[in-house]
């Protein structure tokens, strides 16, 4: 789950390092109090949860209370890197005499936590691009890194004033541990005249895991795409008309790959390794709710899963009347119970290992309703 | 031959008095699997279908020399449930829980690595070397013995393409699920090196998705340094930016991790790409009938 920067900009000070004095505004009737702190030149900063919002046109600096004002509305009603925002961040300006990277993240390949300290105010794949990339430092997650470490990484950047950046680099670290994030990148992180060393952005990306564990609320990523994570599935609405129900990801992905193929998937649903009667009568209900969806394929494997359970939810919700063809692929464990269940409830089983087969026969019933 | 396990393996259950471990036990014991003790606090002493239960690992590695430890257990227990296994001198670990937080597993595999023993998973399915040992939740009869090796990201998927296999006749060696987190305990490239040394694997379905550089490192040890011949399917083409599909590690970001990103380093390493699973087994086929 990503942060916006003003929340991770609070989590930062509250670590310990220095940020912009700001204020969030969701209306450009706020700006002109919010700048009565903030002095008269301003820096307007669309919160949407994507990088290169300064190209999108979601970062102006502006002077007077006027023209903060007409920037801020404006960005309010244009997307930024396809999200409309529904707040700003207004901040004071920073006289900046350099741009810093500094990140702590996860090397997925190795399994351990990585800190980063380069060059600033370019995006990643630009500093991969241009062969500027930043200092490395992989660390061991059962220890931390030490003080000598950090310093010298600093000194392998040749990042000054180095004892300003180690103290951050070590501030950052505790945000990463203390928040269980997967990502703390500040970019740029820039120092000021004074030799201040100021995070300028802040992006924050947590563990979805870590918080379901904690008992904390996930929130939806932005942008178009609505995704739900509730009750033991992952859901994601994609507006075509062919429902599905898998009892895996790779599996929901395949199938989604092929149905595409030929028509377009009304919806992602994964169940994991939950499968209940009361979970598969709300996956039913869930997918036959999406708009326009004409037919509804279920490809669940008997593995974790007591699929001859979840059968039994399904053929709940075949009792009310869907309307629409229900195809089943349905293996593994107690499969033939499995499939006397479906079958009995009015849905179409297909016997047949290849999801391939499957969807060719909902597409087929499909088309022969249409017709 | 097969890889990590084999029908000599001596398996030590961890939760098997669990929702989860007692019925997967159940299913492992009637495949022939050795399982020889099992552990949950406070059941020490009692039998679990036969299965003599331990309250700690070292008890029960007192009595009995298991090689491995397959752990069925909550999320939140993970952690000491896993150290508890290295602490006992356990060298291979199978952990089929999901839902762990990443920073759990990054201490759990940091761990494993300083003991010099070896993890698979989490949220992996498991391992089976069919009619030999099946130490996981896969259901057997999609499997058989013979010359192809799978490793998977996807569980699901590694049953899709493991029956279609051998309703053709290609059994498999070993099946490997890698684990569908972010953060898993074997590097993908470290399966196909044993596959690569394992005299009776004649080919490797390598079954990805997207997110992540996986596939990418497999396609340049594939180009460089493996032998045996590889078959490659990656699902997620219609994955979107942004959502993770499912699994944590199923995530492409912003420029990076697409189906067709892996797709092409397949291709540029002279890696067979199947096209979808049901294209697998013909990929295979064309592979071990031509001349290497």
């Amino acid at each position: 789950m990503r942060l916006h920067e003003y929340e991770g900009k609070a989590i930062l000070r509250q670590a310990g390092i220095d940020v912009p004095a700001g204020a969030v505004v969701a209306a450009a009737q706020a700006v002109p109090a919010a700048m009565q702190r903030l002095g008269d030149t301003v820096v307007v900063k669309a919160q949407v949860l994507a990088g290169g919002r300064g190209r999108d046109g979601g970062i102006e600096i502006v002077a007077g209370p006027e023209r903060a004002s007409a920037a801020a509305a404006g960005m309010l009603q244009r997307p930024c890197r396809g999200q409309i925002p529904m707040e700003l961040l207004i901040e004071q300006r920073l006289e900046i005499a350099t741009e810093l990277y500094a990140a702590v993240t996860i090397d997925m390949e190795r399994g351990r936590p990585l800190l980063l300290l380069g060059l600033g105010g370019v995006d990643v794949e630009d500093q991969a691009r241009t062969g500027n990339l930043p200092a490395r430092l992989v660390v061991d997650p059962l220890t931390g890194p030490s003080t000598g470490d950090i310093a010298e990484l600093v000194r392998t950047a040749g990042a000054e004033p180095a004892e300003g950046i180690t103290n951050v680099l070590r501030q950052l670290w505790n945000v990463f541990i203390s928040r269980q994030a997967l990502t703390v990148e500040i970019n740029p992180l820039a120092v000021v005249a004074d030799g201040g060393v100021i995070a300028a952005d802040a992006v924050i990306e947590l563990d979805d895991a870590a918080r379901e564990m904690a008992g904390l609320p996930l929130r939806d990523d932005g942008g178009s795409v609505r995704r739900e994570r509730s009750g033991g599935m992952t859901f994601v609405e994609l507006g075509g008309d062919v429902g599905l129900i898998c009892s895996g990801a790779g599996l929901g992905m395949a199938s989604m790959d092929l149905i595409s193929e030929h028509a377009r998937p009304a919806n992602f649903l994964e169940t994991g390794g939950g499968i209940s009667r009361e979970l598969m009568s709300r996956a039913m209900r869930r997918v036959l709710a999406c708009h326009g969806v004409k037919g509804v394929l279920i490809n669940v494997y008997g593995g974790i899963n007591p699929i001859h359970k979840g059968a039994l939810g399904v053929a709940d919700v075949m009792a009310t009347g869907v309307g629409v063809p229900v195809v089943a692929k349905a293996l593994g464990n107690h499969q033939e119970e499995t499939w006397e269940v479906l079958e009995a409830a009015g849905v179409t089983v297909v016997r047949d290992v290849a999801t391939e087969a499957a969807v060719a026969v909902l597409l087929s019933q499909m088309r022969e309703r249409t017709a | 031959m097969s890889i990590l396990v084999d029908g000599d393996t001596r398996v030590l259950v961890q939760g098997i008095t669990g929702r989860v471990g007692r019925v997967q036990t159940q299913y492992m014991l009637a495949e022939g699997t050795q399982i020889v003790a099992g552990v949950t606090p406070g059941k020490g002493g009692t039998l679990e279908q036969g299965v003599p239960v331990f309250d700690h690992v070292a008890d029960a590695m007192a009595d009995v020399d298991a090689d491995m430890s397959l752990l069925f257990v909550p999320p939140a227990v993970a952690e000491a449930a896993a150290t508890e296994a290295i602490e006992a001198g356990l060298r291979l670990l199978v952990l089929i829980t999901e839902g762990i937080p990443v920073h759990t597993t990054m201490r759990i595999r940091a761990r494993v690595e300083a003991a010099g023993a070896r993890l698979i998973g989490p949220a992996t399915p498991g391992v089976i070397t069919p009619e030999g040992c099946k130490v996981g939740i896969m259901p057997a009869r999609f499997f058989q013995s013979g010359p192809i090796g799978v490793v998977s990201r996807s569980g699901t998927l590694s049953y899709e393409v493991s029956a279609q296999l051998s309703a053709a006749g290609l059994g498999q060696s070993t099946v490997v699920g890698l684990g569908a987190d972010a953060v898993v305990g074997t590097d993908v490239v470290d399966l196909l090196r044993l596959f690569d040394a394992d005299t009776e694997t004649e080919a490797v379905v390598l079954v990805g998705e997207v997110g992540g550089n996986q596939e990418e490192r497999a396609a340049r040890f594939a180009a460089h340094e493996m032998h045996t011949p590889l078959v490659a399917y990656v699902a997620g083409q219609c994955a979107v930016t942004g959502v993770p599909m499912g699994h944590a590690g199923a995530l492409v970001r912003e420029g990076s991790g697409t189906v067709t990103d892996k797709i092409n380093a397949f291709e540029t390493a002279g890696v067979q790409v199947a096209r979808s699973p049901g294209c697998v087994v013909e990929a295979v086929q064309s592979l071990m009938s031509s001349p290497t």
